[in-house]
């Protein structure tokens, strides 16, 4: 079931995604084209090498493309993120909250499975936006020797340490997919005390602040004094108390929402 | 068979009492009307029995389990506002019925869409307040559910069109459950109806079948209901 819901919510997110998505690109071609064909100059490929070059000469239409092209980027990278957010809180309160909970599914499979998906347009964002801005550097600085080697390095590193990429993606998935359930925990906590966003969103703000500052104080805490073990893993500092820690609030903070949609949440 | 076993159940919005201590059994074979004005708390009522809302006070068992996510494949719900995603094709809303409800017949739903008038290729958003009505009745009606509510079914829908929704509901009627439907529109429903229970400020005013109703009081649900609520 737990896929079934997956490939559900993976169609409602394209669904929502795509003509945003869609827009965006075409806006960050039409800016890539206008700044090339229109702002550009040679002298205008130094910006982006190493030592910066000379900015003094360049003109105003240039840096405001390039400004509105790399907030746009910044932008989509985040979207995504926020985007999650308002549709949970719209999933469990708004008009269609009705088939989202009344579909015979337990609640932390339908929140699983909405931080996988969350998971996956992320991905694809901020991917986006790293390939738009690689792209403006790239084409703006003429496919300047320095930048091209700079990359092939960073992709060969990668290639090369597979351990190392795929732990470190893992851990940063594994901390998003963290940030998703305690978020949904506090949204969903909000909603169980009122519908209405005048109350529900200082509540759930409120919830959040406090849960990020007893979660940090007591991983210093069980980082500085019980440990258990400390390790280095591929030049990272950790220990064991610390990362159960973390386990502990994903599944606490999942099964926490599963709860509240269970038992609390009304519509 | 039992299919709704409900009693004493108290429901309070902060201070507002909406329902004190009201109770309704419904046996498998039956349409039953839970009728009422505005705010005499049918929707409430039906939220409860669906698991949106949770009763203050009072025990909900349908099919002998108490309402939880276990109930929600038991019970089919219309409920009395939009309920799709705009970006749905009516295609899309089967796909997602088909694919989380084990008793959704897809050929029933073919049917009935067929008899409504709709197209698989529609767009939700597209189209309008009775169309939007008929295709969630017949998402709801193409569950082999053991039971199914229909919050308003009829509102907002043209005197035709509410023939075509009467007939749907006959139509779709599975004998081994039972159907519970909340309207304001007494004349139009009462000839589907079997038993009815008139609602009012949270309380049941009258219960009972609508044949004796009406035959004791020699008048038609209709006017019952305008008797009950008169003053």
């Amino acid at each position: 079931m737990l896929i079934k819901l997956v490939k559900y919510e993976l169609e409602k997110k394209w669904k929502t995604l795509r003509y945003a998505l869609l827009g965006y690109l075409l806006l960050q071609l039409l800016l890539l084209c206008l700044t090339r064909s229109l702002f550009w100059t040679g002298d205008y490929a130094k910006i982006f090498t190493q030592n910066g070059g000379d900015l003094e000469g360049i003109g105003v239409p240039f840096v405001l493309t390039m400004l509105l092209y790399f907030g746009l980027a910044v932008f989509i990278g985040l979207f995504s993120f926020f985007e999650a957010i308002y549709r949970f809180g719209r999933d469990l309160s708004g008009k269609q909250a009705v088939l989202e909970l009344t579909l015979p599914i337990i609640s932390w499979k339908k929140v699983m499975s909405k931080i996988i998906v969350n998971l996956c347009s992320n991905i694809v964002c901020i991917g986006l936006s790293i390939f738009s801005i690689a792209m403006f550097i790239l084409i703006n600085s003429d496919f300047e020797k320095d930048i091209v080697n700079g990359i092939l390095n960073c992709i060969t590193q990668i290639v090369q340490s597979p351990v190392r990429a795929i732990l470190a993606t893992v851990y940063i998935m594994f901390c998003f997919a963290s940030i998703y359930a305690v978020v949904f925990c506090c949204i969903a906590f909000s909603k169980s005390i009122s519908n209405k966003s005048k109350i529900s969103i200082p509540v759930g703000l409120a919830s959040l602040a406090c849960f990020i500052v007893i979660c940090a104080y007591i991983d210093t805490l069980l980082t500085e004094r019980f440990p258990i073990i400390n390790y280095s893993l591929l030049g990272e500092k950790g220990s064991l108390s610390s990362n159960m820690m973390s386990i502990i609030i994903f599944w606490g903070a999942l099964f926490g929402t599963s709860r509240l949609m269970e038992n609390k949440i009304e519509n | 068979m039992r299919i709704l076993e409900s009693g004493g159940i108290y429901k309070n919005y902060f201070k507002k009492r909406v329902l004190a201590g009201i109770g309704i059994n419904i046996e498998s074979g039956k349409i039953v009307g839970l009728l009422g004005p505005n705010g005499s708390g049918k929707t409430t009522f039906l939220k409860l029995l669906t698991g949106l809302a949770r009763p203050n006070a009072g025990s909900i068992r349908i099919c002998g389990t108490e309402v939880g996510y276990r109930t929600k494949e038991l019970v089919s719900y219309l409920p009395d506002s939009d309920f799709l995603y705009p970006w749905m094709k009516v295609k899309d809303a089967k796909k997602v019925y088909s694919s989380f409800f084990n008793d959704f017949k897809s050929e029933k739903f073919d049917e009935l869409i067929e008899f409504m008038k709709l197209d698989n290729d529609m767009d939700v958003k597209a189209l309008s307040r009775g169309m939007k009505e008929k295709l969630g009745l017949s998402l709801t009606l193409a569950r082999d559910a053991k039971l199914t509510i229909l919050d308003e079914p009829l509102n907002g829908v043209d005197p035709i069109a509410r023939e075509q929704i009467l007939g749907a509901i006959l139509k779709g009627f599975n004998y081994e459950g039972s159907i519970l439907i909340t309207s304001q529109l007494v004349n139009e429903v009462e000839r589907i109806l079997d038993e009815v229970y008139l609602l009012k400020d949270g309380k049941i005013e009258l219960s009972g079948d609508a044949e004796e109703i009406r035959n004791i009081r020699n008048m038609t649900l209709d006017e019952v209901y305008r008797e009950v609520f008169a003053c």
